[in-house]
Parts: structure tokens; sequence; C-alpha cells
């Protein structure tokens, strides 16, 4: 296995660890507010690390820019969807209580 | 058994399940949200079956603009009067032991055919000099099954007539989601709505050599215009209904009016000749990507039954 | 079992909970992804014929294009059919469809 091979293994069981660790979270914390924050950190750095991991494959620079690109795009995307989704639990939170 | 099939079964199984889950969940909302997933689980299995084409496909227009027209829809008719009522014309066992007899009969059928030998992958490679095109499904699409198509692109059309003729009275597309949305979202479109277009160009012009094409290109188009249409701004809604009208059309009419060019050109309809079918393809995988893109933008926007209670407030 | 194989048995599975779904709810929506879900059946079941496990030619692209199409037509179809149990539900406030002698 070359060293290339190697950092793309090891970066890929790192990410599968928080990915686990995201779902496990959905599983198994309360509200909804907890469990956006297990599910944030697979989305961002389990991806993220999927993604360094399979820069060390890449062949050309614009195929690595394109997976970088794939990577923020998600986090951007991630970032929004949770705070709406956090913002529409708290109204309904209110609604609920009051 | 190998690594390879132990994905295979679980990836199978992962789709299997969805599927199951996405019809029969106890709260409809929650079936909804697992259909989306079922859709970019199939996506992945089209990877796995050498077609990203497929891929890109399913996960744009299969789970994301699907999901997100379902999704609006059980918003509005999500309640149910019985927790999943079903109906009860049989006993419970002979709807099973129907339900497993239909399923041996479509396991066995599937299981008796095995893995295509035809030669058609070698006669499409032999024929793509002529096309002027490096991705078979895109010459299988624009040349080859031109008709087919072409058809495909009038069925979009006969949808968005259909549902633009079942408007009530007095809706519009700008009289949905009228909320004050929080600045983070409109800040997130405003960044992803200039790289979403930038996608489709990619998607549009990478299609004659890589995987993508009209249709993928026309559904991100169409993923931009939903974004904005649950911010508030429907992008259909600034035009004109006249110019709407012609943006539908565009797609079917350009397809036809470049199979007519290659008939005067002395071929069959449809059959580009060699010189010219590269820049022909594009022309028309152009105009309907354009037709795409505002058919269905149009089904997710014009969706929206007027005097229903849920409108106009949060999605 | 080959990839074709497992890939051929989940094909059936999905027609099957598809084609029960679309027959035993009730519910419109659940119906339309039943509906959509058959579909998905049928799609593997075509590209799994153009799958190729060995040889030097690629995977056979005309069932894809069929596929790509049969995809813009499901979703076609499925909006369409929407849009009408959306208009039925803000007329009546049904999400069923009357059953006679039923119900």
């Amino acid at each position: 296995m070359s060293p290339r091979d190697l950092a793309t293994v090891l970066l890929l069981l790192l990410a599968a660890f928080f990915f686990v660790a995201g779902v496990l979270g959905i599983v198994r914390f309360p509200d909804t507010l907890t469990r956006l924050h297990a599910v944030t950190k697979a989305d961002n750095v389990g991806l993220g690390l999927v993604v360094f991991a399979l820069l060390f494959q890449a062949d050309s620079f614009l195929a690595g820019a394109k997976l970088v690109l794939i990577w923020i795009l998600v986090l951007i995307a991630s970032a929004t969807s949770c705070y709406l989704i956090a913002g529409a639990s708290l109204l309904d939170g209110d609604e609920e209580s009051g | 058994m190998t690594l390879e099939m132990l994905f295979d079964m679980a990836l199978v199984g992962a789709v299997v399940v969805a599927a199951a889950y996405a019809i029969n969940a106890p709260v409809l909302i929650a079936g909804v949200f697992v259909y989306i997933v079922f859709g970019v689980l199939l996506s992945l299995v089209w990877v796995r079956l050498g077609a990203p084409d497929l891929a890109i496909a399913e996960a744009a227009i299969g789970a994301g603009i699907t999901g997100a027209i379902v999704l609006d829809a059980a918003r509005q008719m999500g309640m149910e009067r019985r927790r999943n009522p079903r109906l009860r014309r049989w006993p419970g066992w002979l709807s099973w032991a129907a339900t497993a007899a239909v399923g041996v009969i479509f396991a066995g059928v599937f299981l008796t055919v095995s893995e295509g030998r035809g030669d058609l992958p070698q006669r499409v490679q032999a024929e793509l000099p002529r096309v002027g095109v490096e991705n078979e499904v895109t010459a299988v699409l624009l040349s080859y099954r031109g008709y087919d198509t072409w058809f495909e692109v009038g069925v979009l059309l006969v949808a968005a007539l259909g549902v633009l003729a079942l408007r009530a009275p007095g809706e519009s597309p700008a009289r949905r989601f009228r909320w004050d949305p929080p600045a983070v979202a409109d800040g997130a479109a405003d960044m992803l709505v200039p790289g979403g277009i930038l996608m489709a160009g990619y998607l549009l012009w990478q299609g004659s050599r890589g995987p993508g094409g009209a249709f993928q290109a026309g559904a991100v188009l169409a993923a931009i215009a939903v974004l904005l249409t649950l911010l508030g701004r429907p992008p259909i809604a600034r035009v004109s209904d006249r110019a709407r009208d012609a943006l539908l059309v565009v797609g079917f009419a350009d397809f036809l009016l470049v199979g007519l060019v290659a008939v005067t050109l002395g071929g069959a309809l449809f059959e580009y000749p060699p010189a010219w079918a590269a820049p022909m393809i594009l022309v028309i995988e152009s105009a309907v990507a354009v037709s795409v893109a505002v058919t269905l933008s149009l089904l997710f926007a014009a969706g929206g039954a007027a005097g229903d209670a849920s409108e106009g407030g949060v999605p | 079992m080959t990839t074709f194989g497992i890939y051929a048995v989940g094909a059936a599975l999905l027609l099957t909970i598809g084609i029960r779904g679309a027959l035993r709810r009730k519910h419109l929506l659940r119906r339309i992804l039943a509906l959509n879900i058959i579909g998905g059946g049928a799609f593997l079941f075509l590209v799994l014929l153009g799958y190729r496990e060995s040889g030097e030619a690629g995977p056979d692209p005309v069932p894809q294009a069929l596929v790509l199409t049969g995809i813009v037509v499901a979703v076609s179809i499925s909006s369409f059919a929407i849009v009408i149990a959306r208009r039925l539900n803000a007329r009546t406030g049904r999400t069923e469809l009357p059953e006679e002698g039923l119900d």
C-alpha cells in the first residue's frame, strides 16, 4: 500500500468515526437542538475528512478543487438548513408552552 | 463472500427498507423524508452500476425536485384522521400471501434473466464518431433515440399545461410562501444561486463528454428556482405569462426544428449530418435545459391550492 | 449470489413493496410515493440488464438513456397527480378517494 493510499484509508476511517458518532447522536439525543448538534458534526467534519482523504487520490489540481468545492457548498447548505430547523423548532416549542 | 458483495447487500437492504418505510411510516411527513433518503440511496445504486448520468438525474430530480414537491404537499395534506389508514378488502393473511406471491414471481423472473450480452454497447460505440458527442448516454438520448427524448420533453410540456389548467382562480406562484425569511437564508441563497447557475452551465457543456446533459442542467436550475420560491421570490413570477409559455415550449419546438433541419440536409428526422451534429445537439440541449428548468420550477411553484390554510405561512 | 442477483432481488422487492403500498394505503400522497417506488424498481431492473460485470465493453448506454427518460416522466406524472390531490384536499378536506360501500 502506497503512502497515499494509507493516508486515504486512515482519513476515511476517521471520517467513518464521525459519521457513526453523528448517527448515534440522532438516535440517542432527546430533542431537536441536541440532535442537530450531533448531525452537523457528521456533516461538516465527517464530509471534510472524506474530501481530504479523496484529495490524495485526485489526479489533477482541478479534480481536487472540485472536491473542495463540494465540501464548501455542503457547509453553506448544512449551516443554513440547521439554522432554519433550529429556528422552526424554537417556534414550535413556544407554541406548545404558550 | 467478498467485501464488494457485502457492500451491495447493505446498499440494496437500505434501499428496500427506506422504500418500505416511506410508504408505511406511521407519520406521513416522516415517510416523505425517508422517501428523499430513498432517492439519494438509489442514486448511489446508479453509481455502483456504472450509470453516473442517472445518479445525477436521480439526486437532482428523483430525490430533490420530487422530494420538495411531495414535502410541500404533505404540509397541506399531512393530517390523517386515523393514523395511516389502509384498505381492508382482504383479510391480512390473504393480502400477505398475495404480496409474497407477487414478490416471488418478480424475483423468479428477474433471476432467470442474466446480465445483458447483446452487442448494443459495441454498436453505440462504433457509431459515436458520426454523432459528435463522446458521452454515450447523450448520444442515445439526442441522436439514436431522438424520438423518445423528443416525446419525453413533450410529456413535461403536457404536465406543465395540466398544472396550469388546474390552477385555482386568482392563484399565482408569487402569492405562495409569503413570509419574512431569516437573513441567514437569504444570504445563503445569494451564495448558492450564482454557484448553481454556473454548475448548470457546466453540466450542460460537460454532457457531450462526460456525465451530465440537458436534464441534469435543467434540474439544477429548477432547484435554484425552488430555493428562491421558498424564500418568497419565485423566478417564475418575474416573467409575463406569455414569456413563461414560450419558455415552456421552447425545448419541444427547438428539438423538432433542429430535427427538421436535419431532414432538409438530407437525413431522416433527428439524423444530423456528422459535420454539424455536435453544434446541433448543443442547440437542442440548451433549449431543452431551459424548458426542463421552467417546467420543473412551475410544477413546484404552481402546486399550491388557493384558500388552503397552510399557504402564506412558514414553509 | 452475484452482483446481478443481489440487485435483481432488490428490484423485485421494490416492485412488490410499491404495489402493495399502492393497493393497501388510502392516503393519496402515500399512493403517489408507492407509484414512484414501483418506478424505482422497474428502473433498477432496466439498468441491471445493461450492467456488465466483466468484459471490455462498458455498461450498455441504451437502457440508461431510457431510464433517464423515465425519471423525468416520473416527476412529471407525480407532480401532476399531486396537484390534483391538493385540489381535492383544498375543496373537500379529503386526503383519500371516496370508497363506494366502504369507509
